[in-house]
């Protein structure tokens, strides 16, 4: 079966299903699934974990918490940073055989430049996500959580790179609707959405936090309504493509968000119970497209 | 970390496969599984496992993961025994299947245990439910025509029924109800007292946070070589959360993929569960 191709920002893809950024690491699954696993990921184009200019530890542990249909982390955006992340990892994640969006987070507006500027003219690079869930350290807002804000970072970084530039806001914000109409109105090519809702767990026995970070964030079915009201809302709002997320784990949840205007469905927490989840789910949504 | 696989490669991706047999073995449960597509796996290895039927809807509404769990045994033939210590809704589930329900399996998972070198004596140590990869990688040892020692230890006597069925196992209990009064750590330094002061031992161990430490410890104070099997949460087992990591000297690993087995060497100390 080949699937319902779909056009997003200029590429062509084989259909609507992707993977939710730091919810697969090809590298670290072809260890466990051996070295096929990198031409044979059941997504339609690859969104890597977050990339930032430095090398990052991440949170101390515990990072995971488990909900009733859910769970919360506060991993705290481990990685290599910019340098070793285009060294080591690009090279590995080129030979996909689909399209490799980054994704990639700053602290402040000079931290992003850099790295739109870095990747953006990268050849085996397609498209940026920006992820805008982290405080500014100038201002202390979510950058993501302020509509201002926002459009002048997307502003900023849309003089910097032809790339189609996807936004991927937080659900944490009084209004992201207001948020993607900003991101649109800069120049973004594409919004993403949502990150994970805050939420908190405390220590059975301590009755302290539970997590390394203190507060973490919630994903998988828990909640799936919120973002379907999200993804409902910022489709009505903007008329640049959305890839919607949070908590699908089958077909009906992908085709619930394709109804509320998304163009593509990311798969996160659900990789994590079956690391071939992403398949089960396109195949489950190509029936149901059948349906008149 | 180079993608080169390094280890049993597992089928990509999540099988059903029913469970052949349930028993209890005191507080325990054993349960049995064939699952055709497995590769030969080694000790110390994992999988990650739910029920297809029933998994959450519990009143606190978990599970929702599934659970890291190692193999006791394994026939490599796709036969194997996950032993279950019930401490919270995902175990509590996993032991209360029927023969014939459908169990979700990926796996094997992980490093697992390396052979000790020849010119090593394997000592292995399991505390507890820790005695299931022990136990494993006991009769991969055998298979490989190798002599070792085994100090398995318990609460208390019903938790030792396990030891019952491998009479070479050395048994220590923390009340004394059985096998030896004291702890792991205790017997160990009875054993090596034991031995040719020119016998050098590896050490190889799984256990709650507090053993492991120990021997840890002891590893490092009389220079020896020691595999430490850690438990740590996970969500994926592969790689893909970042959840699991355990603080080494060099700064957090993944223990699903660079791990679960570590050098002691690696730690400046095992972590117990929780908040640090
Ligand atoms: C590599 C590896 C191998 C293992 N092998 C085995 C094995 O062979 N046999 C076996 O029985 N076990 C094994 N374990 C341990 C097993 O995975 C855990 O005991 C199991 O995941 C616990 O799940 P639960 O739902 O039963 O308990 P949980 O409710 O998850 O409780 C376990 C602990 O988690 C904490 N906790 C409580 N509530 C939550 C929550 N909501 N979210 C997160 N944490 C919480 C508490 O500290 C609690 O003590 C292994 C673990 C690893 C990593
Ligand atoms: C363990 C974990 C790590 C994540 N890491 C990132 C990340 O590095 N960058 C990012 O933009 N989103 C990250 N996310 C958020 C997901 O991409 C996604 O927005 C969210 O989990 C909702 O989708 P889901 O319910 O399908 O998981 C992470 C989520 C999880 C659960
Ligand atoms: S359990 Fe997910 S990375 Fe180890």
């Amino acid at each position: 079966m080949t699937g319902n191709p779909v056009r997003f920002c200029g590429l062509q893809l084989e259909h609507r299903i992707i993977n939710a950024s730091g919810t697969f690491d090809p590298i670290a699954a072809s260890r466990a699934f051996g070295n096929d696993v990198i031409t044979s990921l059941p997504f339609s184009a690859f969104v890597s974990k977050t990339v930032t200019v430095e090398p990052r530890q991440g949170n101390p542990p515990p990072r995971l918490w488990e909900l009733p249909s859910g769970m919360m982390n506060s991993i705290g955006l481990p990685n290599k940073g910019l340098v070793r992340w285009v060294e080591e990892d690009l090279p590995i994640l080129s030979r996909m055989k689909i399209p490799l969006i980054a994704n990639v987070m700053g602290f402040e507006r000079d931290q992003f430049s850099t790295l739109v500027e870095a990747l953006g003219g990268k050849a085996e690079i397609s498209a940026l996500e920006l992820n805008v869930s982290c405080p500014n350290v100038e201002t202390g807002t979510i950058i993501g959580s302020d509509p201002f804000e926002c459009g002048q970072l997307v502003s900023a970084m849309r003089l910097l790179t032809d790339s189609p530039l996807i936004v991927k806001i937080t659900p944490n914000a009084s209004d992201p609707a207001a948020v993607a109409i900003s991101a649109e109105a800069a120049g973004a090519d594409a919004i993403s959405l949502i990150n994970t809702v805050r939420g908190l767990a405390l220590d059975p026995v301590s009755r302290r936090p539970w997590l390394g970070g203190r507060t973490g964030g919630i994903s998988g079915p828990a909640i799936r309504a919120a973002s379907l009201a999200q993804v409902d809302a910022v489709c009505s709002q903007v008329k640049i493509p959305v890839i919607a997320m949070g908590g699908v784990s089958s077909g009906k949840d992908a085709a619930d968000l394709i109804d509320c205007g998304a163009t593509l469905v990311a798969v996160g927490t659900e990789n994590f119970r079956d690391p071939m989840a992403a398949e089960r789910i396109r195949t489950e949504l190509e029936s149901i497209s059948l349906v008149p | 970390m180079s993608p080169t696989s390094d280890r049993p490669i597992a089928p990509f991706g999540r099988r059903a496969v029913p469970v052949d047999s349930v028993r209890r073995i005191g507080p325990y449960t054993l349960i049995e599984i064939t699952d055709l597509a497995a590769p030969t796996a080694k000790a110390g290895q994992f999988h990650m496992l739910a029920t297809e039927s029933n998994w959450g809807g519990t009143s606190g509404g978990r599970p929702f993961l599934a659970r890291a769990i190692s193999f006791i045994s394994s026939n490599g033939e796709g036969r194997f025994g996950f032993l279950l210590h019930t401490v919270g809704p995902g175990t509590e589930r996993l032991a209360d299947v029927n023969v014939g329900d459908n169990l979700l399996v990926v796996g094997p998972l992980g490093n697992g245990f390396s052979d000790p070198s020849e010119q090593l004596r394997p000592i292995l140590i399991g505390g507890g439910i820790g005695a299931a990869p022990v136990l494993a990688m006991a009769d991969q040892l055998t298979a490989a025509g190798r002599d070792y020692e085994v100090i398995l230890g318990f609460r208390d006597a019903s938790h030792a029924e396990l030891a019952s069925e491998r009479p070479n196992c050395r048994v220590v209990t923390d009340d004394g109800s059985t096998g030896r009064h004291g702890t792991v750590l205790d017997e160990l330094q009875i054993l090596i007292d034991s031995l040719e002061p020119s016998q050098q031992v590896e050490l190889l161990a799984c256990g709650p946070p507090g053993m492991l430490e120990a021997v840890r410890t002891f590893a490092s104070a009389e220079g020896l070589e020691a595999q430490l099997a850690l438990e740590t949460p996970m969500a994926c087992g592969y790689g893909a959360c970042f959840g699991c990591v355990v603080p080494t000297k060099s700064g957090y690993v993944r223990a699903c993929v660079d791990g679960p087995v570590f050098m002691a060497s690696q730690l400046d100390r095992v972590f117990a569960d929780g908040p640090l």
